[in-house]
């Protein structure tokens, strides 16, 4: 496959957290999110599993790679802030680091299609 | 920003509507799927953007960062449709059907289990084979249906959804062997950098290496699971089809990147493992033959093994991920290639290259009554 496509592929990925990130930043937002809500719950249990077993399944390989780009020290972070999202309660500090992580995959999300643009054949 | 997006996502409602105008009604059923993958995926960029512009959130100061992004990604989505998938819908002509049945064919004959990619003859310069994998279409260049060297490489298209979908529990076992051999890889990493870390007398380099190869390998992971489905499932055309490859587009084929990441393993390693392939299904003596033309090549252009290669691409790894692959491809339930298999496209690939090597001068003359014979079988 050319580099074209495989950014085309991390593309999706990047999108469909991207899309998942902003559906719970938006609920948070507007007030009316709890620990059970279904969005909010798959991207808790997402965030523990890549940070606990990287390499459990394609998905959180993938997510994974996204997570470790970040400038978190380590994956160890992301458990916290999964968990956090478990409880009825999220701090403010959680809510912050969530929209870091947004504006941060939006930045990558850039790059990502300007990369399917412009990749050749390695 | 209320106010540019009353026009602007009014507008690009306008254009996504405009692409569905484009997408021709007269297409045969080779394509159908694409058809309906293009027009489901713009309905969906189109009800995305009603919900930016009417729902009463989306009109709330604090979430304008959430729908700059949201409309960001609705728009990469329209420029994508539009640019490859309408566009080739657009354009679609015999070429493209041609390689079209050509790749059901193959599907067909290797048991493939999963739906065949559309494929289309709109790739653009210097970017050769494709997959768009959520569009389930893969682009090839123009021509390419009038030549067979590099038609193997098809099969190493084949391989790359298998390692994307999700929730088929036929293509798990393969995909499950994918992350048992990332988890051989990061282990053997690991295990090489805390060696770097207990040496503080050395040069501090191989660190640094080390760290960017950890980002390497899930990407060139998958470039080695497609290079085995592809070689266990057509044989030695594909080997020799790396080899052609390399030859015309190659650079240094023991490359490790050393900073910043790559997203193809080096060319040698991607033999290395090809080979293997073919000596565990019964090509060992044109793994040989292979293996000879390759070495030919390495001393014509100089290029030889250097330490980072081969502590990036050690023997014992590369044979594992071979292990891993054989196993996964096995349990896929598909039709392995063998010495004197019959089925006529992967028999005519690999006499394709029989041919080359017996009788070079005279293989284009050869090479057009078969491709035209092979038009005629795929009916165009």
């Amino acid at each position: 496959m050319s580099d074209t496509g495989r950014h085309s592929n991390r593309y999706e990925q990047i999108h469909w957290f991207g899309d998942l990130l902003d559906d719970v930043l938006l609920q948070l937002n507007v007030g009316d999110s709890t620990p059970s809500n279904l969005k909010r719950r798959q991207l808790a249990e997402l965030l523990i599993r890549v940070a606990t077993q990287p390499a459990a399944d394609l998905q959180a390989i993938q997510i994974a790679a996204l997570l470790r780009a970040q400038e978190t020290d380590s994956l160890d972070r992301w458990i916290q802030i999964g968990r956090a999202l478990l409880m009825h309660d999220v701090p403010d500090e959680v809510i912050h680091e969530l929209e870091q992580l947004a504006l941060q995959l939006d930045t990558l999300r850039s790059e990502a299609v300007a990369r399917m643009r412009g990749a050749v054949r390695g | 920003m209320n106010e540019y997006f009353e026009g602007a996502i009014r507008q690009l409602q306008a254009r996504a509507r405009h692409l569905v105008s484009l997408i021709p009604r007269n297409l045969e059923r080779d394509v159908d799927t694409l058809a309906i993958r293009c027009r489901d995926c713009i309905d969906d960029v189109i009800a995305r953007l009603e919900n930016l512009l009417s729902a009463p959130s989306m009109h709330d100061p604090k979430n304008q960062g959430i729908r700059v992004r949201r409309f960001r990604r609705a728009r990469d989505e329209l420029d994508l449709l539009e640019s490859v998938a309408v566009a080739a819908l657009h354009r679609w002509g015999a070429a493209d059907r041609r390689m079209n049945r050509l790749t059901h064919h193959i599907a067909r004959e290797i048991h493939y289990p999963l739906t065949t990619p559309v494929v289309v003859c709109l790739s653009p310069w210097r970017h050769y084979y494709l997959t768009y994998l959520h569009l389930n279409l893969l682009c090839v260049p123009l021509a390419e249906h009038q030549f067979l060297l590099h038609l193997p490489d098809l099969y190493h298209e084949l391989g790359h959804p298998l390692l994307s979908v999700s929730n088929d529990p036929q293509v798990e076992p393969f995909q499950q062997a994918y992350a048992e051999a990332l988890n051989a890889a990061h282990a053997y990493l690991a295990a090489e950098m805390q060696q770097e870390l207990r040496n503080t007398r050395g040069p501090q380099a191989y660190r640094q290496y080390l760290a960017t190869w950890l980002d390497c390998w899930e990407d060139w992971l998958i470039e080695f699971f497609c290079d085995l489905f592809a070689a266990f499932t057509v044989g030695s055309a594909y080997g020799w089809g790396h080899f052609h490859l390399h030859v015309g587009r190659g650079g240094d084929p023991f490359l490790v990147p050393k900073r910043s990441p790559t997203e193809h393993p080096a060319d040698a390693a991607r033999m290395d493992v090809i080979l293997h392939a073919l000596n565990r299904v019964g090509f060992s003596q044109d793994a040989t033959a292979i293996q000879s033309r390759w070495r030919q090549l390495l001393n014509t252009i100089r290029a030889g093994e250097t330490a980072e290669y081969r502590r990036c691409f050690p023997e014992t790894l590369l044979e594992t991920i071979v292990d891993k692959a054989h196993q996964g491809i096995q349990a896929l339930g598909c039709q392995l290639a063998q010495p004197g298999m019959q089925e006529p496209i992967r028999k005519l690939l690999n006499d394709a290259w029989s041919e080359f090597w017996l009788a070079p001068s005279g293989y284009v003359t050869w090479e057009k009554g078969e491709a035209d014979k092979l038009g005629m079988l795929l009916g165009g």
